[in-house]
């Protein structure tokens, strides 16, 4: 089956212009592989007063294939660890964050990490982020290579 | 008969301006009401360190949120945009009367300096509020706050199931509204200006 990993255009050019470097995580682009069809976009991660440390990243995911992908967590160099969270409501009214061991997404549709909803949580940031610059977190899912991403700091 | 024609006209244009100006002009909003279970005097302390009294937001119009610093999502995306709101006041001139107050519901990892620094990244002009932890409970039973700490985070880290609302107080220190976190800033902005 051919397949296609599917970037937002930012992420097309960049995929593009370092295809030699990407290769090794994005076998996709350079020829046929067994693996299935997903559209990432609108990735960010939350601008954070410097003295926090911890902030949330969010994306946009669509399985454009017949199959469920599982996202199984992120990795990045800017923080210390990185887990899978959702804001969950509770039956008193009030919401608490959880972590989710992974996130299914079922063939055809689209899973959104957005504010107050799943997110990604990233501890003990290495750093202050500066707004307007691009962090890279890696996307691991069940059935391929990691997909390591540019995600824009925003407010 | 030649000023007779030019009084009629005048008078004609003097009951079109007017009538233009009853069928154009929005009809005035209706007050909003006040929510008399909220609210009340309360002592804390602030970002500065200092004691801080209710009465130092009488004669503000205060957008007031509870939260703690450690959260990820919902507490510096509220800031964000309670940031956002405040400085489209300042730009508009009615930011004079407003007070946008943070309360933590975390007093031990929220101490003044951690609030004065996390809070000055969003505005300087806003306020942190902290304290005992019989002071953040008692004004977040006046406010009707729910806030629970339910164990760490897998970094030890307290984690809090809370609610989270955005209150609207009035120049008198009674609630008039409260908002969801995504709530439309020119909601909020309309809301203001009923009360400044």
């Amino acid at each position: 089956m051919t397949c296609v990993r599917f970037f937002n255009r930012r992420g097309v050019l960049l995929a593009l212009l370092a295809l030699p470097l990407l290769a090794p995580v994005a076998p996709a682009l350079a020829g046929e592989i067994d693996e299935p069809e997903l559209l990432i976009d609108n990735m960010w991660v939350r601008a954070v007063p410097p003295v926090s440390s911890t902030t949330a990243g969010y994306f946009t995911v669509t399985n454009t294939s017949d199959e469920t992908v599982t996202l199984l967590g992120f990795s990045t160099d800017i923080a210390g660890a990185g887990e899978l969270h959702t804001m969950a409501a509770q039956e008193d009214g009030t919401r608490r964050m959880q972590r989710l061991r992974n996130v299914p997404i079922p063939a055809g549709e689209t899973v959104e990490f957005a504010p107050g909803g799943h997110h990604l949580m990233l501890f003990r940031l290495v750093r202050p982020l500066e707004e307007g610059e691009q962090v890279e977190l890696c996307l691991e899912f069940d059935a391929t290579a990691p997909y390591c991403l540019p995600f824009e700091v925003r407010r | 008969m030649k000023k007779l024609v030019l009084m009629a006209v005048a008078v004609l244009l003097v009951l079109a301006v007017v009538v233009a100006w009853e069928t154009t002009r929005e009809a005035p909003r209706e007050p909003l009401p006040v929510n008399t279970r909220m609210g009340g005097e309360f002592t804390m302390v602030d970002q500065n360190g200092e004691t801080f009294s209710s009465d130092q937001l009488a004669g503000q119009v205060v957008l007031m949120f509870f939260g703690f610093t450690h959260c990820p999502d919902i507490c510096p995306a509220t800031m964000a945009r309670m940031a956002q709101l405040y400085k489209q006041l300042e730009a508009s001139g009615q930011a004079e009367d407003v007070q946008v107050v943070f309360v933590t519901f975390d007093p031990e990892r929220d101490t003044p300096e951690h609030l004065q620094q996390y809070l000055a990244w969003f505005h300087e002009d806003f306020i942190g509020l902290t304290g005992s932890e019989e002071q953040v409970a008692e004004i977040a039973r006046q406010y009707s706050v729910v806030y629970m700490p339910v164990g760490e985070d897998s970094q030890g880290g307290t984690e809090f199931a809370h609610s989270d609302f955005v209150y609207l107080i009035d120049r008198e220190g009674r609630v008039r509204k409260l908002y969801p976190v995504d709530a439309d800033l020119e909601e909020i902005k309309d809301d203001l200006r009923t009360l400044l």
